[in-house]
């Protein structure tokens, strides 16, 4: 590929960037506050009949440490959450007992890293449409969010973690 | 083992292992890295990367025998595989129950291959999505050169039916079906990932007495003469991927920049 048509793709890009950033500003997607935790950008995707993932940003404006302790669902038998780590090209999956979230802090829930982890799914999650979800956390309780279940383009990540 | 160098050259203002990220993910900095932009409305720093001309330098040890390396000048978006390695003559089930060899569904194509299992929560399903979604919308010339190859590294729950099942929810729709394959054992899945200098996969106990695969999170691309030597870490965009496929299906492999 020539160089100018490289920098052709970059802006493309960007300009596709910009505008998923301007409907990411719009509305929460799903999201809700309780107290001082807004949890926003939530979406999910089924890879699988049978399993799934929800991910989504979660913000303390508060002055107080706080911390998820437990996500369910009654989209799912067992609803977890998870965090994969990476350290030299290897991942690693686990389940967390608690994510902390610390005042005036925020945690990105994504693929590649933290995520609430959806198995033994009855009903196959069609992509358009939504699941309920409810976050506990310590400090703020009960938090329900809607999730949409999108077509996984990767489109959203890339970061390229190693 | 992780002697790790990763140096950050250059005045990458926009680093991709944002903020938010800060909450331990990112091990290293990411591949991916923004240009610097002229302060438009540049999306989140979690937004993909566009794909660019490389200006951060990154080095990975990913096992004893392989370092990642991403160059200064590039002319691509994945990493140089250092040393280039072929596939082992080893004979492994595909998904359908033919006997393939490893060397040959490497060669004659420019072949991405990954190791992983169907229970993977993110990792695995994504990478297949991003390969399909990558495809999908790549000229029928170029997708016609490219090869997607999943090698199952937990042969105990991956079944052939079960990776029959699996691979399907990735490919349906494109003109070529992915490769799935499963190694007889544990021990020859093993022994596949060490002869390509890739670090076995582990078992990791969960509380409910199960296990998750510890394993390696990025593709091998070979080339049709059988030679990997580009890889791509998890969370390349399929903008990432099409700029890479149509530059090495068009012109070739050029390091060259």
């Amino acid at each position: 590929m020539t160089k100018s048509l490289r920098w052709m793709l970059v802006v493309a890009v960007l300009f596709s960037m910009t505008a998923v950033a301007c409907s990411d500003d719009e509305g929460g997607e799903g999201g809700e506050t309780e107290g001082s935790i807004a949890v926003t950008e939530v979406w999910g995707w089924s890879p699988t009949p049978e399993r799934g993932a929800v991910y989504f940003m979660v913000e303390n404006t508060g002055t107080e440490d706080d911390r998820l302790v437990a996500a369910s669902s009654d989209a799912a038998g067992v609803v977890q959450v998870h965090e994969t780590t990476m350290a030299d090209g290897t991942a690693t999956m686990a389940e967390v007992e608690g994510v902390d979230v610390p005042a005036g802090g925020s945690v990105t829930f994504e693929p590649g890293g933290y995520h609430v982890m959806l198995m033994e799914i009855p009903e196959v999650l069609e992509v358009g449409s939504s699941i309920d979800v409810t976050l506990s956390f310590e400090g703020a309780g009960d938090v329900d969010v809607t999730a949409e279940i999108r077509e996984f383009t990767g489109e959203m990540e890339g970061d390229g973690e190693m | 083992m992780a002697s790790t160098l990763a140096l950050l050259l250059s005045a990458c203002a926009t680093d991709a292992s944002s903020p938010e990220a800060g909450v331990g993910v990112s091990v290293l900095p990411s591949a991916g890295t923004a240009p610097p932009t002229d302060g438009a409305s540049v999306a989140d720093p979690h937004q993909s990367a566009p794909p660019s001309d490389a200006q951060t330098y990154e080095e990975v040890e990913v096992s004893d025998d392989m370092t990642l390396v991403r160059p200064l000048l590039w002319n691509y978006e994945g990493f140089r595989v250092e040393p280039e390695v072929r596939a082992p003559s080893i004979v492994l089930t595909r998904a359908d129950g033919e006997q393939v060899n490893l060397r040959d569904v490497t060669e004659g194509a420019y072949t991405l291959l990954s190791f992983g299992y169907t229970s993977c929560p993110d990792i695995c399903p994504g990478t297949m999505a991003v390969n399909a979604s990558a495809l999908r919308e790549l000229p029928p010339e170029i997708a016609d050169e490219v090869r997607v190859v999943f090698v199952s590294v937990d042969p105990e729950r991956d079944s052939l039916e079960v990776l029959t099942a699996w691979i399907a929810n990735f490919d349906r729709d494109l003109r070529s079906d992915f490769v799935a394959l499963r190694p007889a054992d544990d021990g020859l899945a093993h022994h596949a990932q060490l002869l390509m200098h890739v670090n076995p996969a582990t078992k990791e106990p969960t509380a409910e007495g199960d296990y998750a695969m510890s394993h390696a999170a990025y593709q091998l691309l070979f080339m049709p003469d059988g030679k990997a030597r580009l890889a791509y870490p998890f969370g390349m965009t399929p903008d990432q991927f099409r700029s890479d496929l149509v530059s090495l299906v068009e012109e070739g492999w050029d390091p060259a920049v």
